[in-house]
């Protein structure tokens, strides 16, 4: 708080009263050691120069372009949240100065590793306009989500083997306590049914993730 | 440290100077250029009023924000056998400046984009139509650089058919996010381009850029 002093004027000829000196020196220290605030500075006054980097956001990315990831298709668990590039999608570790919203945004380039002619679909097309005809009771699946700490922030949906390839992006939140942080993407193979899209044994086709950048955003104030 | 030190002075004993200069320099220390710092600020004493607008202080839409918000169509056949030709996706996305600032600090851009398009499908022959886009910059608005980690692609099966049509449209959304740092004073172009084997229109996409500054 500002324009509180009370200050104590010498005259010509006065003996100089040292309570008075001490307590005008006072009152500006005590003012000055830890309480000058928004009183004390004009608006628009402080620019962005003069505040420290990163002190209201912290951006940070990971992106690899040139080592796809190929996940184990024999098993249904949750995997690839590894940071080594060939081992996994993401798996980084934040760190965060004070508690904030840790914001953090997926986006990735991904294929089925399965040959393109066993695409082709001539002949299996649907016989009228209501129908669509599926050759097949089950279907390879994969699913993403983010974790924060080892808790899922977000989760894409379920992605068939239909289609060759895919862009997905995905974005989840949370807020975190200061300190270090474990942002890992992984990604869930899983053979389905149509019916009920229950659980159907182990995927026949892996996944090939590739270009894939991960964003996170540390909003403190 | 930047904070005061009073060296008292006792009431009836001669002053000396060392004990005046000691308060004096004490000051001077502390309120130096460049010394005022934490031990001087109240807690959450510093609130929106005392930030300066105009510098740009925590971040800032571009000024011309709306002009990076486009829509139209537009349709570009590709042969699949041909090579794959950058393209445009309406008229170029840009904004800038980033800063006026002149110092040499950098700042976090993040730019993110959406679209939707749609493409026309294969009539069951043939490889998967193959849809793909990525984030490009530019300093010139003439010559661009890809984001290679932006990279979308999509390729698409043609199992969708209704009975008696030989190629229906396939349409898929796209949004993309992209980190990037520009130089302080620097203008800096953005763009969505793709490149397709089939023909795609692009009906509209949003380019959303922020900066952080601090």
């Amino acid at each position: 708080m500002g324009q509180r002093y009370r200050f104590t004027f010498a005259e010509n000829g006065d003996v100089l009263d040292p309570a008075s000196w001490i307590e005008d020196n006072n009152e500006l220290a005590s003012e000055f050691n830890g309480y000058l605030d928004r009183d004390n500075f004009a608006r628009n006054d402080i620019a962005q120069t003069e505040i420290v980097a990163n002190a209201f956001t912290k951006v940070e990315a990971f992106s690899v372009t040139a080592a796809p990831y190929s996940p184990d298709k024999s098993t249904v668990s949750w995997q690839g949240g590894l940071s080594s590039d060939a081992d996994g999608i993401f798996g980084e570790d934040i760190e965060c100065d004070v508690d904030c919203l840790l914001v953090c945004e997926l986006c990735f380039t991904w294929e089925w590793d399965k040959d393109l002619t066993e695409y082709s679909m001539t002949g299996l097309g649907p016989t009228s306009s209501a129908d669509i005809f599926i050759s097949e009771s089950t279907v390879d699946t994969a699913q993403f989500r983010i974790t924060v700490d080892g808790v899922e922030v977000a989760r894409s949906g379920l992605f068939e083997d239909m289609h060759h390839r895919y862009g997905t992006y995905i974005l989840g939140s949370t807020v975190v306590t200061a300190g270090v942080h474990r942002v890992a993407v992984e990604c869930a193979l899983m053979r389905r049914r149509w019916e009920g899209l229950r659980q159907d044994g182990a995927n026949t086709y892996t996944i090939i993730v590739g270009a894939r950048n991960l964003v996170t955003t540390q909003e403190k104030r | 440290m930047s904070r005061v030190t009073i060296t008292d002075l006792v009431p009836g004993e001669e002053a000396t100077s060392a004990d005046v200069n000691a308060t004096i320099t004490s000051w001077n220390n502390a309120a130096g250029a460049g010394d005022i710092g934490p031990n001087n600020v109240r807690q959450e004493g510093i609130d929106r009023r005392t930030l300066s607008l105009g510098g740009q202080a925590i971040q800032a839409p571009p000024a011309d924000f709306s002009d990076c918000i486009e829509s139209g169509s537009t349709a570009t056949p590709n042969a699949v056998a041909a090579a794959w030709t950058i393209v445009d996706v309406g008229p170029t996305l840009y904004i800038g400046p980033m800063t006026d600032l002149s110092s040499s600090s950098s700042e976090t851009v993040v730019v993110r984009a959406s679209l939707w398009f749609q493409g026309a499908a294969l009539d069951g022959a043939g490889d998967p139509a193959l849809y793909e886009f990525i984030l490009q910059s530019s300093a010139n608005a003439s010559t661009w650089a890809d984001y290679d980690e932006s990279y979308q692609a999509f390729q698409v099966t043609d199992w969708v058919h209704l009975a008696g049509t030989d190629s229906v449209s396939y349409c898929v959304g796209v949004y993309t996010a992209i980190v990037a740092t520009t130089p302080a004073g620097s203008r800096v172009y953005w763009r969505v381009a793709y490149r397709a084997t089939q023909t795609v229109t692009c009906d509209s996409g949003t380019l959303y850029i922020e900066e952080y500054a601090r």
